[in-house]
């Protein structure tokens, strides 16, 4: 009896096998999103269709076709206890496994000229040895083997986990910073995420981003764009998140301020090196002049000292209808109609931003056509309904102190019921004095129930709050996986308000295959800007390596030049397109451009 | 015509010119004294802060807030504001406690004040 079994696992395939034999070991396979605790996905060749499909242990899953004998080709969810049985049944003649999705990111590396063999001949930069990356995400699988070096150690120079319990020598006097070291101690303990206190999750955001930019491929077989880099990462924190709890677990909120200070700490930690920062992370307010605190921020950090460069993705609002914009003429309105939804809790809020020589008065309206109440340039209003509840504040302020502009600010009080708001409010905005009339108005990201503005939408200027900066290089995404290269439906448009040219790139940032965390080596797909920035984030590394194999400094001024003038186009058909920036990337241009340039 | 006659028509056209202006003199057709609606109107405050959603409920529940805040002189530290750490010489992140606000609000060399806001992956 026991001869015959091991007859029978021997003629399974391989890595059902390995299921098995983790079975034996009691490691039960996790659910996923398409199979069950304890179910494995696989591929049947059935020679008798109806008696597989009538096998109360089989759950169906496609039907691929018939092949010319006459037997079908179909998927399906099985127990993992029954493949034994199942691979014994007369008419199944083989089952596989599905397989890991192992072509990771060879649509990136392929597609921007970034695979080593791709990079000019010449070039000594190493794949980015010697410059360091820095990650500020949620979820840093410092235990996957994209991020270790051949004999096991880590490449992760330093992980800040913000949300970590703070100590006496916290940087900013919060969170925790693991050393190299101390990592390398906690990879080589029994559970390296208990020993070190910090878990990523599982397909965390911060972990695929990595590899996009600096992964080796050690797990996953391919690599990222700049695989000898080093790595900082911090895990950002936000500021009413609680720290400790199942809050924490999966949160994708960060802090401004706290953003401010994982770029300072990643810069200090790189030192003299070069050092490039990926930041996948916005919202929709603001300016969007480049004139918040947060972009002049990092215009100063990047501008104090050369070799470093800041990368931000430009969002994914493009198709929310979260922009509108227009001109109103003295002595006339234009109206703008504000979508909420009956039934939507949570959080609504809106800036419109014009010109400082202008003067408008703003009438709200309900979605009867009533006159709720005006506000004049310089005042604030509070807007109750008939029981005395607070609906919104309005603050139509004069001069923000950033750029001279006015802007109007209407806020929804989320502690009221929902069904009791408007769920239309039409902003009327009169023209009482203008020589400009230009506006523009943004709905702030709500992902648990955007509202937005009646269609048609205006589409453009619809880049993130912190991705109009003036020394920041934004990216835009496009499908690498189909011809022509289109952009992806969610990729958002410039110019900013000030009508600068920015996004100033564009790289793959649909499906992405790259690391999967908590997985060990395993890969899963992802989709946003926030896969397409890292892509320029690893070839910024390959740049900066390349300049520093060759004792040469690169400002972000010629960073910029350079990814610029070596961007390809076709698509894009114009110099400069709202969405594809100057073109799409080509990390080998760059790299020689680099090259020629010094 | 007799008095009476004369008073109805003054008045008749007094109300019909009212009824005339007043749609001038209100912002718009459908307000009316059975609004729904009440506005109250209160004094602007705090013209050098970034409003947001996030810190004005920060504003009035919490003692203190996280900002990051621009001067106007090269490492000055207005009284009462703890510095975080400084990102250039005119800029620095702070907790600031809300009691001080009106202080900063008159301090010539705080030009704005930006209170902490979230940001989400994309």
């Amino acid at each position: 009896m026991r001869l015959e079994q091991q007859e029978i696992f021997n003629e399974i395939d391989p890595r059902i096998q390995f299921y098995l034999e983790r079975r034996a070991r009691g490691i039960v396979p996790s659910a996923t999103a398409s199979k069950a605790k304890g179910e494995i996905a696989i591929i049947a060749k059935v020679s008798d269709l109806t008696s597989w499909l009538g096998r109360s242990e089989v759950f169906p899953g496609a039907n691929l076709g018939a092949t010319p004998d006459g037997t079908h080709i179909v998927t399906a969810r099985v127990p993992l206890t029954r493949i034994q049985r199942l691979r014994q049944l007369p008419y199944v003649q083989s089952l596989k496994a599905t397989q890991l999705l192992k072509p990771a990111l060879n649509s990136t590396i392929e597609e921007i000229n970034a695979r080593e063999d791709l990079l000019p001949s010449s070039a000594q930069g190493q794949q980015g040895k010697g410059v360091v990356i820095g990650i500020i995400d949620y979820g840093c699988d410092f235990v996957h083997s994209n991020f270790r070096n051949s004999d096991g150690s880590t490449r992760i120079l330093s992980l800040w986990d913000q949300n970590a319990v703070s100590s006496p020598s916290s940087p900013f006097g919060y969170g925790r910073v693991y050393s190299q070291t101390e990592i390398n101690a906690a990879l080589r303990s029994t559970d390296p995420y208990i020993s070190l206190g910090h878990h990523p999750g599982s397909a965390s955001h911060g972990t695929h981003v990595m590899d996009i930019a600096g992964g080796n491929g050690g797990g996953s077989s391919v690599p990222g764009v700049a695989p000898q880099a080093d790595i900082v990462f911090v895990q950002i924190s936000a500021s009413d998140i609680a720290w400790e709890g199942p809050e924490v677990v999966g949160s994708n909120f960060g802090g401004s301020v706290q953003l401010l200070e994982a770029i300072q700490f990643i810069f200090e930690q790189a030192g003299t090196r070069p050092c490039v920062i990926n930041i996948s992370l916005g919202t929709n307010g603001g300016s969007h002049d480049g004139s918040s605190l947060v972009e002049q921020g990092i215009d100063a950090i990047v501008t104090a000292q050369p070799n470093r460069a800041v990368i931000i993705a430009a969002s994914n609002s493009y198709d929310d209808g979260i922009h509108s914009s227009g001109k109103v003429t003295e002595g006339n309105f234009v109206d703008l109609v504000w979508r909420i939804g009956w039934f939507d809790f949570t959080h609504n809020e809106m800036e419109i931003w014009y010109s400082q020589d202008d003067e408008l008065q703003l009438e709200l309206i309900d979605e009867n056509g009533q006159s709720i109440g005006t506000v004049d340039l310089d005042a604030s209003a509070e807007i109750f309904d008939q029981d005395d509840k607070l609906l919104f504040f309005v603050a139509h302020r004069k001069a923000d102190p950033n750029n001279g502009d006015n802007t109007i600010g209407i806020f929804m009080n989320t502690d009221a019921i929902a069904s009791i708001f408007p769920s239309q409010i039409t902003l009327r905005l009169h023209g009482v004095t203008v020589n400009n009339g230009l506006f523009h108005a943004w709905i702030e990201r709500d992902d648990d129930g955007q509202s937005s503005f009646a269609p048609p939408h205006d589409n453009s200027h619809t880049l993130g709050s912190i991705s109009c900066g003036q020394h920041s290089i934004v990216v835009g995404s496009y499908d690498a996986h189909t011809a022509g290269q289109p952009l992806s439906w969610f990729s958002s448009a410039g110019p900013t308000r000030d009508g600068r040219e920015k996004p100033e790139i564009s790289a793959p940032g649909h499906n992405v295959v790259a690391a999967n965390s908590s997985t060990g080596v395993g890969v899963t797909r992802k989709s946003g800007t926030s896969m397409a920035a890292p892509a320029v984030t690893g070839v910024v590394a390959l740049m900066l390596a390349e300049a520093n194999s060759l004792n040469k400094d690169l400002t972000i001024e010629q960073i910029r030049d350079i990814l610029a003038k070596t961007a390809r186009s076709n698509p894009p058909t114009m110099p400069w397109d709202d969405r594809y920036g100057m073109g799409r990337v080509d990390a080998s241009a760059a790299v020689q451009q680099v090259r020629d340039l010094l | 015509m007799k008095e009476w006659h004369r008073a109805i028509i003054v008045i008749a056209s007094t109300l019909i010119l009212i009824l005339s202006l007043s749609k001038y003199l209100m912002p718009s057709d459908n307000q009316n004294n059975t609004s729904k609606y009440r506005v109250e109107y209160v004094s602007p405050k705090y013209s050098k802060l970034r409003l947001s959603g996030e810190s004005l409920k920060d504003l009035n529940q919490q003692e203190s807030f996280m900002a990051t805040v621009r001067v106007s002189e090269e490492g000055y530290v207005p009284s009462g504001v703890e510095v975080r750490t400084w990102i250039s010489p005119l800029i620095f992140t702070a907790n600031i406690p809300g009691e001080i606000l009106e202080q900063l609000e008159q301090d010539p060399a705080v030009v704005a004040i930006e209170p902490v806001y979230n940001l989400r992956s994309y």
